[in-house]
């Protein structure tokens, strides 16, 4: 009989630990939520920080991170979703692939701080960008791209080869094929790839540090030349270097609450497309 | 007529191939460039002289000691050794002597319009001194002769940089770049967090792909995999307001900000990440062992150990793998809840400064091609590799 | 021995079998046939409660062995398994040693004593027929067995544990002619210790192996008589037509 006893041992162990993981996670998220919404008004939303950063709003910060993130994108996706096309549908199996794949999957796990070391030096100081939109902007499209290969690798593969053959032997050329079966079949799950990049990017703080971020300025940027804020680095700085702590504190949930509401909104909008395919892969 | 069209299309065909090639080439390029460059600033570093660049250390002819380390440099200039017998000299008290230390003893009008005697003033009083240990700009520097010498300038070394504990970058005059406290420190607090995390991940991921019923999972999954994307910087906020207070009072310590409220961090970040992964790998068990053993009379528990887990296990340790890369490149939350002491840590609750917080934390304030800024260069590129293996591994445990 | 008594069982909404009474008895071989989907297999695995696996399911009616209702709460799944052992359609031995996979069943009910393990190995897998094909090789991964001897390692599996009753769900449906006689002659052999059911979609073999055979449709027992009555002179109609190959 004691199989059962240490059968009921381990399994109401598992459950305790869910539970307090479960708890634990949401209870951080509720924490943010509960504290954010206090913070977060119009004024917040839509004005600069004023008298030290404890009154005021971050709407720099949120124009800087939307920069950020549609900057970065302008860079990672064009390269990023070709050069998934090349090693998928053109390339086989070649080394130069295979070096490439493998170069990808180790970038995937470079931690940030490496990107921003390299953007720092090379954009900032080597090509003479300063610390601006623009060298943080390739900083953070550098962190996206093997994320954004990967999946668009991915979907690629997904889509079914009999796809491929049909449209070759109805004589379409393979341009057209990748153009008219391949990219419209795969589509969906690249831009799951896409939006789960923004999340990432808008995020990231390492990287921005010392590429583009500024601690205080109540403008926006006027070209890619400029500093700007951001959201995270905004966080950063209002929870460790704010000259009085106890003032900053709200705007400090609230700046944590807008982050956690782009992620949830990305996460919400994958599932949105993910239920959308399934239904429609459903229907036909 | 469709000649001519098959040819501009044709045409177009072989000019997108290019244009996609390309841009695969230079994706391929923009990476492994990255890479070089990362390693050629780094370790660049060990062609950096140990002191100061531009200045150098004057004695008197008189004094034996040829030779000294930065550790000792640093230990003189901090008067922490006292007597030059102390590194096989005359059992004399050294005579530590900068620069600015020569503005006190002679008035202005001695130095000259453009400080051009004040190479002359030091020469005296290193000849007068054989006891003296001066640290000079190069372009005031006496002449070297019958009388003072030069300490012979060294490199940085390796063995300084992997085995020296003093992490000092901006000591005058010579910086110590002993990396060991922070290798250390982040080894502690990712083993920390490893320790905390995969036990609670892998008891969860049990939980959800044999216990839970499906409503459960599919409630419960999202959920975990959401919390993977939420910033670290949210999780650092989140660790130093609430968790780093709550441990400096039930541990009664003087700061909350340690290595134990960096490992538990980290444990939270990296657990959707190696929950999710486990969770699939277990999953992935064939129905059709678990019921065979099932219907042998084993019970759910004896099947999980004995068919579930040896055939998920390359999946697990993979997953394991993957959170332990995520907690060692960890930067934000970790610089924001372990304090950033730089010393050698004895216990979990002390504060401990890691590699990545290390980057963060001192990049904006070393200038672009001095040493400091080439040392935290390799401090990357030692973050590089370990992330680098923490892949491979993972790729190679997952593909068997 | 074994006893359905007004079974229905559902899938979430959809009522898998209608009210079937049944009783088989000991060491016979009884077959369950009937078109795809009819719930022969579903019935076959309420007798060693694999159905509880499923989610969502809802089982009604009293499924009785050795004189116990099997779902009464007092009844220990675990050690009811072990009285009633099961051979799955697709061969599934573990990515483990000949040995250890016929081992299996012993050791997880705490028989670690060497001896009688290796003992209680070798006498399983005579009784199932492939002793001298692998006596040879036992340390050698199941998987190096063709799909033939992979089922019989299955089959071996199941009797080390010595169990009364022997549920079979397509257990040759997977394999080729030469191995599927195999099975059959085994299941022949067996009867003389087990009491076995089996699931077939084969008349062919329905008729060989079983002395008994339930015919099932749309989730009901149509007709339930002997092999030889049924497959002669079926009192049903739906019967006749099935074995004459009409419909399924």
């Amino acid at each position: 009989m004691d199989r059962k006893i240490k059968q009921r041992i381990a399994f109401t162990t598992f459950r305790i630990f869910s539970v307090s993981v479960v708890l634990m996670l949401v209870s951080i998220l509720g924490f943010i939520v509960f504290n954010g919404a206090k913070a977060i008004n119009w004024t917040f939303l839509t004005a600069s920080p004023t008298e030290g950063m404890t009154a005021g709003g971050i709407f720099p910060a949120i124009v800087g991170t939307f920069y950020l993130v549609v900057g970065s994108m302008l860079f990672a996706l064009p390269l990023g979703i070709t050069a998934a096309i090349y090693t998928v549908e053109y390339g086989g199996e070649t080394r130069i692939i295979r070096i490439m794949r493998i170069m990808t999957n180790n970038l995937a796990g470079v931690p940030s701080v490496v990107f921003g070391l390299f953007g720092m030096t090379l954009f900032v100081n080597k090509m003479g960008f300063g610390s601006s939109l623009l060298a943080g902007s390739l900083t953070l499209a550098l962190l996206a791209l093997p994320l954004i290969i990967r999946t668009t690798e991915e979907a690629l593969k997904a889509v079914p080869d009999s796809y491929r053959t049909g449209s070759l032997a109805l004589g379409a050329t393979k341009l057209t094929t990748i153009r008219r079966v391949v990219l419209p079949a795969a589509f969906p799950n690249i831009l799951t790839g896409i939006i789960l990049s923004v999340g990432r990017v808008s995020g990231e703080t390492a990287p921005i540090l010392f590429t583009v971020a500024a601690y205080f300025l109540p403008h926006l940027p006027d070209s890619i030349f400029d500093q700007a804020m951001a959201l995270p680095y905004h966080l950063y700085v209002l929870a460790t270097s704010g000259t009085d702590m106890e003032a900053t504190r709200p705007m400090a949930y609230g700046t944590a609450l807008v982050l956690i509401f782009i992620v949830l909104l990305m996460n919400a909008l994958v599932s949105l497309l993910r239920n959308s395919l399934k239904n429609k892969n459903s229907n036909e | 007529m469709m000649k001519r069209k098959g040819k501009y299309k044709k045409v177009m065909e072989r000019g997108t191939e290019r244009l996609l090639s390309a841009s695969g080439a230079v994706t391929g390029i923009v990476i492994l460039f990255i890479v070089i460059f990362l390693f050629r600033e780094g370790i660049g570093l060990f062609r950096s002289p140990d002191v100061e660049k531009g200045y150098a250390l004057y004695l008197n002819t008189k004094n034996p000691v040829e030779q000294l380390t930065p550790y000792e440099i640093k230990q003189i200039f901090d008067s922490e050794i006292t007597s030059w017998d102390q590194l096989g000299g005359p059992n004399k008290a050294i005579r530590p002597y900068r620069v600015d230390d020569i503005f006190k003893e002679y008035p202005e009008e001695e130095w000259g319009d453009h400080y051009e005697l004040l190479s002359g003033k030091l020469e005296e009083v290193i000849k007068s001194d054989p006891n003296i240990i001066a640290f000079l700009p190069q372009r005031y520097a006496p002449p070297v002769g019958a009388d003072i010498k030069e300490l012979p300038a060294k490199n940085i070394t390796i063995a300084g940089f992997f085995g020296g504990k003093e992490w000092l970058p901006t000591a005058t005059p010579s910086p110590l770049f002993g990396a060991l406290p922070l290798i250390s420190g982040t080894l502690l607090v990712s083993f920390l967090a490893i320790l905390i995390a995969v036990p609670l991940s892998l008891g969860v991921a049990i939980f959800l792909s044999e216990l839970a019923t499906k409503k459960t999972r599919q409630v419960l999954k999202p959920v975990i995999e959401l919390l993977a994307g939420i910033p670290s910087v949210v999780y650092g906020f989140f660790g130093l307001v609430v968790l780093s207070p709550a441990i400096q009072k039930i541990f009664h310590l003087p700061v909350g900000e340690t290595a134990l409220t960096g490992g538990m961090i980290l444990a939270i970040m990296a657990m959707p990440t190696i929950i999710s992964v486990a969770e699939d790998a277990l999953d992935n068990t064939p129905r059709a062992l678990k019921e065979a053993s099932l219907a042998l009379g084993a019970t759910k528990w004896q099947t999980i150990c004995k068919v579930v887990f040896p055939y998920a296990s390359s999946g697990i340790v993979a997953a394991m793998v993957l959170g332990i890369g995520r907690a060692i490149g960890e930067t934000m939350a970790v610089l924001m809840v372990t304090g950033n002491a730089a010393v050698m840590p004895v216990t979990p609750f002390e504060s401990v400064r890691t590699i990545p917080a290390t980057i963060a934390a001192e990049l904006g304030e070393a200038p672009a091609g001095g040493a400091h800024y080439q040392a935290l260069f390799l401090l990357g590129c030692i973050l590089f590799l370990i992330t680098t293996m923490t892949t491979v591994i993972a790729e190679f445990v997952s593909k068997k | 021995m074994i006893e359905a008594k007004n079974v229905n069982f559902y899938y979430g909404d959809f009522q898998a079998l209608r009210n079937i009474n049944m009783e088989i008895g000991q060491q016979t071989v009884t077959a369950l046939i009937g078109p795809s989907g009819c719930g022969k297999s579903t019935f076959l695995r309420l007798f060693n409660r694999m159905n509880d696996l499923i989610e969502n399911t809802r089982l009604e009616g009293e499924c009785v062995v050795n004189d116990q209702n099997i779902y009464n709460r007092s009844v220990d799944v675990d050690e009811l398994r072990k009285e009633v052992g099961m051979v799955f359609q697709k061969p599934n031995p573990f990515p483990k040693s000949i040995f250890e996979n016929v081992a299996y069943g012993l050791r997880v009910n705490g028989n670690n004593n060497k001896k009688s393990v290796t003992q209680r190995v070798e006498e399983s897998l005579i009784s199932a027929a492939l002793w001298d094909e692998v006596k040879d090789k036992l340390h050698k991964s199941a998987f190096e067995l063709s799909g033939g001897q992979q089922q019989r390692l299955c089959i071996a599996r199941a009797l080390a544990v010595s169990p009364m009753v022997l549920l079979m769900d397509e257990p040759a449906s997977a394999l080729d002619p030469v191995s599927t006689s195999k099975i059959e002659e085994l299941i022949h052999r067996l009867k003389t210790d087990y009491t076995i059911v089996i699931v077939t979609h084969n008349m062919q073999q329905a008729a060989r192996v079983s002395d008994k055979t339930a015919f099932f449709m749309l989730g009901e027992l149509v007709e339930y008589s002997d092999t030889k009555k049924m497959f002669l002179n079926p009192d049903k109609e739906a019967t006749q037509n099935y074995i004459t190959g009409r419909f399924g």
